[in-house]
């Protein structure tokens, strides 16, 4: 890769990542959401994967991190669901936005996100699902890079 | 004015943690220094404040979720992105 | 079968299809109501105010959950195929 990538790359994957957080964090207002959101925080780190190299780039990735983050993300899903199976008698249910109103305000005012708009646990979801795909997409391109090393291994 | 926590507390949150995976690589010959991230913020800054705030939100004319996580990307590396002698933190 | 039945019976069965596809496009929005819409759009609002992410993680959340699920699925057998030397399944050695 020529000089002028490698000098300009860095700074810029980090203006896409913040702009990748910022499409989450938007995710009830604004065209985008989790998923949009980690595909662009993806985008940002496989950027500087592929121009500075395994070894040389500034984020240095490892398996525990891509394991646990992922693990992260698809339990707060679930456990967000079960947190409104067993106030209310529904999975996912909408504990800041109470529809029914069969649960007490507790919950109301505790799952509530702090916004001028009332949208419940909606953000929070946004923002579970973000981390999933962010960690989920790297670690496809990682192992897709790695596997020639292991590869020539193997053969010999 | 109040200002809407949600967004602040959780874009510094997110980039706190991609913070923490910048660490920097000694056989190589580029080097990103002090001055690189100055620049960096400045130009995030700048971004922030072009972007603009989100439709239903008053408090400030900036995107709050964007100038956090730069905010959050900082002070992950300067706190936690050490060279790879001490790598047994977060890993 | 010659050619000449085959294209007989061809073009036959081509425009008994045309004619019921067309007899069922006419006089279409007629046949329209509403219905549970009214109350999305009256009730919408209320919870968040993009449509598409009251279907998607409110109305819908459950079907979202095996989404990403699927993501899930498709990484652990992605790493599963091309991590071949990192990963000890047992077996017979070779």
């Amino acid at each position: 890769m020529s000089i002028i990538l490698k000098l300009f790359v860095f700074p810029i994957s980090l203006i896409i990542i913040c702009l990748g957080i910022n499409t989450i964090l938007g995710g009830h207002i604004t065209p985008g959401g989790g998923f949009q959101g980690g595909a662009m925080i993806a985008g940002g780190l496989i950027f500087c994967i592929i121009v500075y190299g395994l070894k040389e780039s500034p984020f240095k990735i490892t398996h525990n991190f891509l394991s646990g983050m992922e693990s992260a993300g698809a339990l707060g899903y679930v456990f967000l669901g079960l947190a409104g199976l067993f106030t209310s008698g529904f999975f996912l249910y909408n504990l800041g936005v109470d529809l029914y109103g069969i649960t007490p305000a507790v919950f109301q005012t505790l799952f509530n996100y702090p916004d001028p708009t009332s949208a419940g646990i909606i953000p929070y979801l946004n923002y579970v699902v973000g981390i999933k795909v962010m960690v989920g997409l790297s670690a496809v391109v990682i192992a897709f890079l790695e596997s020639d090393k292991i590869l020539g291994e193997n053969e010999q | 004015m109040i200002f809407y926590i949600g967004p602040l507390v959780l874009g510094f949150f997110l980039g706190f943690i991609i913070g923490t995976r910048i660490k920097p690589s000694p056989e190589s010959k580029l080097k990103f220094d002090k001055k690189v991230y100055a620049i960096v913020f400045i130009v995030a800054i700048g971004v922030a404040y072009l972007l603009g705030a989100f439709p239903y939100y008053q408090d400030i004319p900036l995107a709050s979720g964007y100038a956090s996580a730069i905010i959050g990307i900082i002070i992950g590396k300067l706190l936690f992105g050490r060279s790879k002698s001490s790598e047994g933190q977060i890993s | 079968m010659s050619e000449g039945i085959r294209s007989l019976i061809a073009s036959i069965s081509l425009a008994l299809f045309a004619v019921t596809l067309f007899q069922a496009i006419i006089g279409f929005d007629q046949l329209l109501t509403p219905g549970i819409s009214q109350i999305y759009n009256w009730i919408g609002p209320q919870i968040a105010p993009n449509a598409v992410t009251n279907v998607v993680f409110d109305w819908r959340a459950y079907d979202t959950l095996g989404e990403a699920l699927i993501l899930v699925t498709a990484v652990v057998v992605t790493l599963l195929i091309f991590g071949r030397g990192m990963v000890d399944l047992g077996g017979d050695e070779e």
